[in-house]
């Protein structure tokens, strides 16, 4: 008894003294000197694909982060991008692809490209899987003007899988596929994945 | 139209299930190579063998099939599976991109190989075999659809054991004009001439064939391993695994010839003080002659893995343990690329210890600490390079119980640097402190507190360029009440719960961005039940508040309420109906200072209205067949405020009905066939189809 009530007492104090001694003080931002990327908050799923756009072409890869789930997003690639990229680089890049690679990857895509520019356009009906949840159908074309190598249009299909946690919206699935029109044409996931 | 794509063939109708499983074999092994057609014959003859020498003792084994479940309560686990088997068919694509990651490993394969030989150990001598398993599904999904197959069996005799599988998919998407097959085949034949000696044989095939862009990936590798065992005493055990073989591929880029060789040893040592040291040690070494087809570039690919783990581990006392360990791999792997050689080089570093002590009663103190330092560099590619140097600790304090209160409490930190090859060089910082307090008041109510705390910093050292340094500070506390136990007719939870989420971007170019976002939410959920039939019900109300630092016309406020009941009443033994309601209403709006108020005012300008209701019932044939039949009502409205009226969003409305259909057969206790056939009619957009079925089946 007298050891339980010592250490609830020194882990009330460890964690008085922690919380109180600027452990867990963030810094105070500078005042701006820009107009700022936009975000706003994702209530409506289509949001999302605002937030997306604004960050990628603001190149704040923490907006970025906000658009999807903290834990369980997964991305799959078109399976030529998949089989391509596994005889090209002879690693299975995509494999275990959570949020934390593709943060990584944005992060480097951001670092290397002087400017982007993302346009969506709907594709098809939203499908309702749940109150909480649905699958979105958007037709993508990402313009990538890189510090060194040229520019290039990325083009491609992507089937966003969103969910409400909490009265906001997520991305918890992303499905990457070429567009039929642009065969030839490398697709977003085939970026992501070369930057991995 | 585009000729080259074609439709998947449909699952044919055959009549009798044992001769559609034999076409899917055939169809299966016949889509590998020429070479492999006799193996592919040759197993379907034995399959057909099989099949009609154990068609008695099925029969018999089905109708012995006991089943403790009463028919009600299988319908009714049936419904619950159906509604949930929902966003299950989304997943499809997943299977066809995952397909060529199936193949199992060499290690994998050797532990299969001795099990069936040990099984046959068991049978004195006697041949020993394995049953066949074959398995097959269909899958559409709107405009996906996606065929899978597999068959592979075991069999040993005289010490010698050998395993073979083959799997085949065909992946199609009428809207991408996708049409893709895989094809794998693998065996392994395994001789244990002694209890310490094995030595074996691997093949492996791998083709796959994209038809829309006509391009191959074909993958053949043929390996041969010896693996020793010692064990001297119980002080010592080792095991050296020895593997050569060579690889032969075809893509359409390049094509390569090699050899690959590799070196395991796994080996423990028992001290005679209460100390354990594990060694495990592997090297590997490939060589590859590579022609790239485009630019006739020849090189010599190396392929180098070298990894060694020690670990020591020391008990001075029961209830007190100490770890030290130390990990170190080297990879090197050279390829060509794009008319030229890449040589990808990663070394990694890891050492951690731990201790850990359990006090008194479940009272336990642990704490790890770990340094690691990763690096990698590519040749060609130099912008990919990187290098990341960690160091964490951890502290978990448990089992802490005073007058009836558990509490937990868990502490991390990381300090982390990383440098990469396009100069975003910088230090990450994290820290994380959680804490947890239950208590049970009653036998019935339990109560719990969860708070958590966190900072994470990102710094980078050229700051001028590089705008993206910021802090995310996190706290959260939740509240929260529980009713009944488990299996208890009712039960019920109640949970209050803040979130705050501060990102604060320290820059002036970025710092616009910083803001602070302030989440309050309440739910309430109840579960009740009264004989057979099953009532629930949740609701949840959340505030969430976007408050910018610099600039408050960008702050928002937005509500949502949701309230969901589902009930589900038996009719009779066999028959479930299952009702379920759900009802989300949404609203946001600007959370800004008016023009001579003092405080911040909520605006509502927007939002939207979803509801759905699914009605799904359910049947029991026997103790083998169920199906349902569910049908669904979706629709989602937008709203705006005009004036203070409240306006319908034209095309901003959502109206599905769905309607569905499912099977589940158990032909016997191995072999059971599953269907699901689903139609979405859309008031607003395109209506499709959904369909699953499945097939499995044991021979023998």
């Amino acid at each position: 008894m007298a050891i339980r009530l010592f250490l609830l007492l020194a882990l009330t104090a460890a964690l008085f003294s922690c919380c109180g001694c600027g452990l867990f003080d963030p810094r105070n931002p500078e005042l701006p000197g820009g107009g700022g990327v936009p975000w706003i908050p994702p209530t409506e799923p289509e949001t999302l694909f605002v937030n997306i756009k604004n960050a990628m072409e603001g190149k704040i890869v923490a907006n970025y982060e906000r658009c999807f789930v903290d834990t369980g997003f997964v991305f799959h690639p078109d399976p030529a991008d998949s089989v391509d990229l596994l005889s090209q680089l002879q690693q299975d890049v995509y494999a275990g692809w959570n949020l934390d690679a593709e943060l990584f990857v944005a992060q480097r895509i951001f670092d290397e490209a002087s400017s982007l520019r993302l346009t969506f356009t709907k594709r098809d009906t939203t499908v309702l899987v749940s109150a909480e949840e649905r699958i979105y159908y958007y037709k993508y074309e990402l313009q990538v003007l890189f510090k060194v190598g040229g520019a290039e249009i990325f083009r491609g299909l992507v089937d966003y899988h969103v969910r409400s946690v909490g009265g906001l919206w997520y991305i918890y699935m992303w499905l990457d596929k070429r567009d039929p029109d642009y065969s030839l044409t490398r697709t977003w996931g085939n970026l992501k994945g070369t930057k991995r | 139209m585009d000729t080259r794509f074609r439709r998947p063939p449909l699952m044919p109708c055959l009549p009798r299930p044992r001769h559609r499983i034999m076409f899917h074999a055939l169809t299966t092994l016949a889509a590998l190579r020429k070479a492999t057609l006799p193996r592919a014959l040759a197993c379907a003859l034995a399959l057909f063998c099989v099949s009609a020498w154990t068609a008695e003792s099925r029969a018999v084994s089905s109708g012995a099939g006991s089943d403790t479940l009463s028919a009600a309560e299988r319908a009714l686990a049936f419904t619950a599976a159906a509604v949930s088997d929902t966003t299950a068919l989304a997943d499809s694509l997943k299977a066809a991109q995952d397909t060529l990651k199936t193949a199992k490993s060499p290690a994998q394969r050797m532990v299969d190989s001795l099990k069936a030989l040990a099984r046959a150990e068991d049978e004195a001598g006697k041949v020993w075999m394995g049953p066949v398993r074959y398995s097959t599904n269909y899958t559409l999904n709107r405009t996906t659809s996606t065929w899978n197959q597999s068959l592979g069996f075991e069999f040993s005799a005289r010490g010698v054991s050998v395993s073979t599988s083959t799997s085949g998919n065909i992946y199609a998407d009428t809207e991408t004009k996708s049409d893709r097959r895989n094809a794998t085949a693998q065996m392994a034949i395994d001789f244990a001439p002694t209890e310490r000696l094995s030595v074996g044989l691997d093949i492996n095939t791998t083709r796959h064939t994209d038809k829309f862009l006509g391009k191959r990936y074909d993958t053949d590798d043929v390996g041969a391993r010896a693996s020793y065992a010692w064990e001297q005493s119980k002080i010592f055990t080792a095991r050296i695994t020895a593997t050569a073989g060579s690889v032969d591929e075809t893509k359409p880029t390049y094509t390569a010839k090699g050899t690959t060789s590799a070196l395991t040893l796994d080996s423990k040592y028992v001290f005679p003080i209460p100390c354990t040291l594990r060694v495990n040690a592997s090297g590997q070494l490939g060589s590859k002659r590579s022609n790239d087809l485009a630019t006739a570039l020849r090189t010599n690919d190396q392929d180098v893995n070298e990894s060694v783990r020690a670990d020591l581990g020391f008990n001075p006392h029961k209830s007190t343990s100490v770890r030290l360990g130390f990990s170190r791999n080297n990879r090197q792997l050279q390829y060509p690329l794009f008319g030229s050689q890449e040589t990808w080089d990663s070394k990694g570093t890891l050492v951690d210890a731990s201790f850990g002590v359990n006090i008194k009663d479940g009272l336990s103190l642990s704490t790890d600490a770990r340094y690691s330092d990763n690096k990698v560099d590519y040749a060609a590619e130099k912008t990919k390079s990187s290098s990341y140097l960690s160091k964490s600790a951890t502290t978990q304090l448990s089992g802490l119980t005073l007058m009836g209160t558990s509490i937990t409490s868990r502490f991390d930190m990381e300090n982390a640097t990383n440098v990469t090859g396009a100069g975003r060089n910088g230090d990450v910082n994290t820290r994380t402190l959680s804490g947890k307090v239950e208590r049970r008041l009653t036998p019935l109510i339990s109560a719990d507190a969860i708070g958590n705390i966190s900072l994470a910093q990102y710094f980078f050292y050229d700051a001028t360029s590089i705008p993206d340094e910021r802090d995310v500070y996190k706290d959260g506390i939740s509240l929260g009440l529980k009713l009944g136990r488990t299996g208890s007719r009712y039960s019920g939870s109640a949970t209050v719960k803040r979130d705050i989420q501060k990102m604060i971007y320290v820059r002036p170019k970025n710092s616009g961005n910083s803001r602070t976002n302030e989440l309050y939410s309440a739910s309430a959920s109840f579960f009740y039940k009264v004989k057979s039939v099953t009532f629930s019900q949740m609701a949840a109300t959340t505030t969430d508040y976007t408050l910018f630092l610099f600039t408050e016309s960008q702050n928002i406020l937005s509500r949502t309420t949701s309230i969901s009941s589902t009930i589900q009443v038996p009719w009779g033994k066999s028959s479930t109906f299952r009702l379920a309601h759900a009802y989300r209403v949404q609203d946001n709006g600007p959370y800004t200072t008016p023009a001579g108020g003092d405080s911040k005012v909520y605006q509502r300008s927007g939002g939207s209205v979803t509801e759905e209701l699914y009605l799904t019932a359910a049947y029991q044939f026997g103790s083998d067949t169920n199906f349902s039949f569910g049908q669904r009502f979706q629709q989602s409205r937008t709203f705006r405020f005009l004036g203070g009226r409240k306006k319908w969003n034209v095309g901003g409305k959502v109206l599905e009905f769905l309607s569905d259909f499912r099977l589940k057969y158990a032909l016997d206790a191995r072999s059971t066939a599953n269907f699901t056939l689903s139609r979405t009619n859309s008031a607003f957009g395109r209506s499709y189809w959904n369909a699953a079925a499945s097939v499995s089946r044991e021979f023998f």
